[in-house]
């Protein structure tokens, strides 16, 4: 305690940092940023390894011949949800009972926020682009809604189809044109119903404590039949196996994410985001882990798996590096966040590339988006990923990313600097409660707020101060990390384009509060806001 | 000063009320800051429950309060919610008038000394007025009032409970009180802590040392007969056993869950005494050092017990920085403040953050928790340092005089070894 009490000794110590202080700090902070990305070079990242071998991946064997089967299931698939418009309920559990599982069904409804037609221009799935499995390719596909509404009326789009065949198409994307509603509801409370359709696999030799699940989202469109498909044939496939030691349950969610996060709280019994729906009839004991299917074709090129959760959780990495463990065994390409794994190290193409990814990763956590259904699973400590299937052209996959916003108060006059001291505080507790839940949100925030907020003061030069400030605050550092995100998928984005985009973030972000609890948008309104205002007052100090 | 009393009085049990009606308090009965396995509400509900069923409370592991406790909810179990209003209003009542008093006292000793010139001749600023000394009392019933508010009238009665019948010991016996007030004797000390004793028995365990320095044997075979009348059957070694022994690990903010989860039994008996000496062992020094001013000693004592007993909760803590603005003046001399309080904000922000991501996000373990805990802890620790050395400081700058020269003539500087 020498330090406390000594009264010589503190002097000393606080005229040191105080002299060395702007150093200091510069230091630390160009330091803390320069240790993250040197994540990107060889001594500090690694290849696929196994930490555990408790998966026991060496001892599996990969068999799967049901390719045709798949299609067939696929085809019918699309074909009913075609006709019926919306999930083929009666189809589905016909088809799973003959494959032999034990079939169940859960209805689920729940209200959304936004009623109006402006709830069309922002619900157009993610950032812009039209349904949110429009990136996957598909035929000729106008808009599409996600969810059905309920008023019995569909939207149409005026204008050219938005998604070209295999994917995006290298210009970048096509902005929707115009859309007209017929008839607008009446109504003020927009109300999203469905059914979800799931059968369990029991293990034949074991009690039914533990289960696996293989999910396939399906959103308003037919887009994931493929994956239906794929998932019907796995059924068939799997009941004629008899070493399985756990259950495994086939989930077939309507409205993906919605129907998903309705199964996962009626299975473990909780309401957490104010879903209504019917209690499960059957379950399968406590899941150990999931997967989420994605496929919008039947050819598949490249599979890419995405990781990021709600909140920017994460699953457990194993489960990740035996995904890419068998995917080499099987010579698959696999990419994460639509990049390969970076091969030559000696150019500058490597580390550019790992760069690359790592700036896409931290974009996408710090959004606190669902990235899939798998993003759902990880809230009741489910291991889970979703795996989409790829084909294109490109190598790359596009992904959304959303980044909070900073809010800023206005301070009052004097004691300026004792302001300062609050607001910084208040900064740093709340990176650092950020940091340990989402660190790349942290990282993100306080790469962007800690240099303006250290030099917000009322002296010096205040346009300039100002104009940092306001180039840090949450909002332009939102604007510009979806410049930074399409940028990085090489699809770079117009002013105007990003301008939009940047508002369907901000109504997504409240929406995703809503129906998920994603903690992005009350974070960053009602914690980082208020700081941000804090400087501004700071610097405009009199 | 019996109108801003009534207006704290109400604000305070409006808000208490708002809060028992609002959806947090579920939220916050059953946080583990809150709560400990001691204190909790629900175990005294369950234990009622038992009692209903004929089956002794003790006979599971569930119930650790005094019987005192069950016979006295036995009555009021409906209304449970207006007892803790109630006790929390009465508390702050009783800790204001007898911060008054306490004050009164203070003031006439300082006239006494200054009469009888026992100051040295430039300590003027570190006297005390009558003026600074007015809203004190106050000021003490606000922060009873406000930060237990919103823990521990939710979730615990023992730290509700026992301040009520700890404090208005003085103004209701107002003979023994006044009296002992007056001469600012031990007796206060042992009034105070007898009565904690009977009510909070040996569960809390931490007490019953504090009755040494003082007359310790008039009070035990009160506290004896008291169980005996209560619960016939009653085995004083259950809940003797329950605080000393630390049998359940829940985690909270205390320093004990971790180490005896992590221990082999052989040794828990050993570590167990070497945790719980902590807990009475600075009752002697302390009481040799500060036997001039009981009510400090009380105050440090509280804290002591607070971050070094077997289950502390944020009540505990709660209850002794409600007695900070007696101790304001010593603020001149307080050298890590600054330090203290930020480590004190942040450790309560990271409680519940790492408790998430330790339990529901299952991305941290008991390692973090742990490590929060002992950060607050730790600053609690200094903190009550911090008050003590500032207190004693003054102490000497009192009868030494406030600028102080070594014997060649410089500015002399006083260090605490």
């Amino acid at each position: 305690m020498g330090l406390l009490s000594d009264p010589v000794r503190r002097r000393a110590l606080a005229r040191l940092v105080l002299r060395l202080n702007a150093p200091l700090c510069v230091l630390s902070y160009v330091a803390g940023i320069a240790w993250f990305l040197a994540l990107v070079f060889p001594p500090l990242t690694q290849r696929t390894y196994m930490s555990e071998n408790a998966m026991g991946s060496t001892m599996v064997e990969e068999q799967f011949a049901g390719g045709d089967r798949a299609r067939a299931f696929a085809r019918d698939f699309a074909a009913h949800r075609k006709k019926s418009g919306a999930l083929p309920v009666a189809w589905l559990e016909r088809t799973m009972r003959s494959v032999g599982l034990e079939v169940y069904t859960q209805s689920f409804s729940r209200k959304l926020p936004f009623p109006d037609e402006t709830h069309e221009r922002y619900v157009l799935g993610e950032w812009g682009v039209p349904g949110p499995r429009a990136h996957l390719g598909g035929r000729g596909l106008g808009w599409v809604s996600p969810w059905r509404v309920s008023w019995g009326q569909e939207a149409q789009w005026e204008g050219k189809s938005l998604v070209g065949i295999g994917g995006l198409e290298k210009g970048g994307l096509q902005r929707p044109t115009t859309v007209t509603l017929r008839s607008p509801p009446p109504y003020c409370i927009q109300m999203v119903s469905g059914t979800n359709v799931y059968g369990i696999l029991r293990a034949p030799r074991a009690a039914s404590t533990e289960s696996l699940v293989l999910t396939v989202p399906c959103g308003s469109d037919s887009t994931n039949s493929q994956a239906v498909g794929l998932l019907l044939a796995l059924a068939a496939h799997f009941r004629g196996q008899i070493y399985w030691a756990k259950d495994i349950i086939f989930l077939v969610t309507e409205h993906d994410l919605l129907g998903t996060e309705a199964w996962l709280e009626a299975y473990h019994d909780v309401n957490v985001t104010g879903m209504q729906s019917s209690p499960l009839q059957g379950r399968a004991g406590a899941i150990q882990a999931a997967v989420a299917l994605e496929l919008s074709s039947d050819v598949v090129t490249s599979l890419d798996v995405a990781v990021e959760g709600l909140n920017g959780q994460l699953p457990n990495l194993d489960l990740l590096n035996l995904f890419q463990t068998f995917c080499q065994k099987g010579g698959l390409l696999c990419t994460l966040q639509g990049k390969l794994q970076p091969q030559d190290w000696t150019s500058l193409d490597g580390p550019l590339q790992g760069l690359q990814t790592l700036l896409l990763m931290v974009l996408r956590q710090a959004s606190g988006r669902p990235h899939g259904s798998h993003g759902l699973f990880l809230r009741y400590r489910v291991e889970a990923l979703t795996l989409r299937g790829i084909n294109s052209f490109r190598q790359y996959k596009y992904d959304l990313v959303a980044v909070g916003k900073v809010v800023s108060t206005q301070a009052p006059d004097r004691g300026w600097m004792a302001l300062k001291l609050v607001a910084l505080i208040y900064l740093a507790l709340q990176l650092g409660c950020i940091a340990l839940t989402n660190f790349s949100l942290g990282f993100l925030l306080a790469t962007t707020m800690v240099p303006a907020a250290a030099l917000a003061k009322p002296h010096g030069p205040r346009t300039l101060y100002a104009a940092l400030l306001v180039l840090t605050s949450p909002a332009a550092t939102l604007l510009g990390s979806l410049f930074l995100w399409r940028e990085l998928q090489e699809a770079p984005l117009s002013l105007a384009e990003g301008w939009q985009l940047f508002l369907a973030a901000l109504a997504q972000g409240v929406l995703e509060h809503h129906t998920y609890g994603a903690l992005l948008f009350p974070l960053l309104s009602l914690g980082l806001y208020p700081c941000w205002l804090l400087f501004w007052n700071v610097l405009f100090w009199k | 000063m019996a109108a801003p009393l009534a207006l704290v009085l109400v604000v305070a049990v409006t808000v208490r009320a708002a809060l028992f009606r609002s959806s947090l308090a579920e939220f916050i009965s059953e946080r583990v800051e809150v709560v400990s396995p001691l204190s909790s509400w629900k175990r005294v509900v369950e234990g009622l429950s038992l009692l209903d069923l004929g089956v002794s409370p003790y006979s599971g592991a569930v119930f650790h309060e005094t019987p005192l406790i069950i016979y006295l909810f036995h009555f009021l179990i409906d209304y449970a919610e207006l007892v803790f209003m109630i006790t929390d209003a009465l508390t702050a009542i009783a800790l204001y008038f007898a911060i008054q008093d306490f004050n009164k006292v203070v003031f006439k000793k300082q006239k006494l000394l200054l009469e009888l010139d026992q100051y040295a001749p430039d300590v003027a600023e570190l006297i005390r007025t009558p003026m600074e000394m007015r809203y004190i009392p106050l000021k003490v019933a606000l922060l009873q009032c406000f930060p237990q508010c919103y823990f521990s009238c939710l979730s615990d009665i023992p730290v509700s409970v026992p301040p009520y019948l700890v404090c208005p010991r003085t103004p209701l016996s107002p003979p023994a009180a006044v009296h002992t007030c007056e001469n600012e004797e031990q007796g206060l000390l042992d009034l105070f802590l007898g009565v904690c004793h009977d009510v909070c028995g040996k569960p809390s365990g931490n007490r019953l040392p504090l009755l040494l320095p003082s007359q310790l044997l008039g009070f035990h075979p009160r506290s004896l007969w008291l169980y005996c009348w209560v619960s016939p059957d009653f085995k004083l070694s259950c809940a003797v056993k329950e605080g000393l022994s630390v049998p359940d690990l829940t985690p909270n903010i205390g320093l004990f869950w971790y180490f005896f989860a992590e221990m082999f039994e052989h040794f828990s008996l050993f570590f167990v005494c070497v945790f719980q000496i902590n807990v009475f062992f600075y009752t002697i020094p302390l009481a040799i050092k500060l036997k001039e001013h009981p009510i400090f000693f009380m105050f440090i004592q509280i804290a002591i017990i607070a971050i070094f007993k077997s289950y502390p909760t944020v009540g505990d803590v709660a209850l002794y920085m409600a007695f900070f603005p007696v101790w304001n003046h010593l603020y001149r001399f307080l050298r890590n403040i600054f330090v203290l309080t930020c480590i004190i904000i942040v450790c309560s922000l990271l409680f519940p953050v790492l408790w998430h991501l330790w339990i529901y996000a299952g991305s941290a373990n008991s390692n973090f928790f742990y490590a929060i805990t002992l950060t607050f802890n730790v600053g609690q620790i200094l903190l009550i340092s911090d008050y003590f050395y500032a207190f004693l400081r003054r102490e000497y700058y009192l009868t030494h005089g406030l600028y102080l020269t070594a014997k060649d003539g410089t500015e002399a500087m006083l260090v605490l070894k």
